[in-house]
């Protein structure tokens, strides 16, 4: 799934490392997610929603 | 969840893993050759096999405690590694003692074989998955 992960985490001056830390996983999980190859569960989701000040719908963008 | 408290809690549990799996290990060992070479006594032997049953158990459970400490990401590919290792060891487990029963081999399928096939397989597929997903 694609995602702006990567995008608002710069904006926001956060490490991989520091996300990680904000949210409660791994950095390899930032890095995969960032990478689109690893889809976050839903509570993951919230947490990165809400820490950007965001929507779900706007930082993970599905498509089939 | 504090991800620095939960490295150092993986990194406790990994210990413990080891830990409980080189005792399992030794156990397993001292009552494979025990019988033959240090002692001749059913008692001892039965001793043994009990002790080796529990250590198995708090291995399990400290197995079981490391999974719960790892985020969603970890878990996958320890879940990934774990099912290609589980249908691995069947197939070539199967195909292996069918080999022998037809006498294509001479080699005798025991467990100790599969046992080290299923750590190899294991090794290599969590070496895979976590290059997969860098």
């Amino acid at each position: 799934m694609r995602n702006k992960v990567k995008e608002l985490r710069k904006s926001q001056n956060l490490t991989q490392e520091q996300l990680a830390d904000l949210i409660g996983i791994s950095r390899q999980a930032i890095n995969a997610i960032e990478k689109e190859k690893f889809d976050p569960s839903l509570p993951t989701a919230f947490k990165m929603a809400k820490l950007f000040k965001t929507t779900i719908e706007e930082l993970f963008i599905f498509s089939n | 969840m504090n991800t620095t408290n939960n490295k150092e809690l993986i990194k406790k549990g990994t210990k413990n893993l080891a830990l409980w799996t080189s005792a399992w290990l030794t156990m397993l060992l001292i009552v494979t050759i025990g019988p033959d070479v240090l002692w001749d006594n059913d008692l001892i032997t039965l001793s043994g096999i009990v002790i080796n049953l529990i250590i198995g158990i708090v291995m399990l459970i400290s197995n079981k405690n490391l999974f719960d400490n790892y985020d969603e990401f970890q878990r996958k590919i320890q879940l990934e590694s774990m099912a290609f290792t589980l249908g691995l060891s069947v197939i070539f487990g199967v195909l292996f003692e069918k080999m022998h029963s037809s006498g294509l081999i001479d080699l005798k399928p025991k467990i100790h074989l599969l046992i080290i096939f299923i750590s190899i397989t294991y090794i290599i597929s969590l070496i895979i998955n976590m290059r997969r997903y860098k």
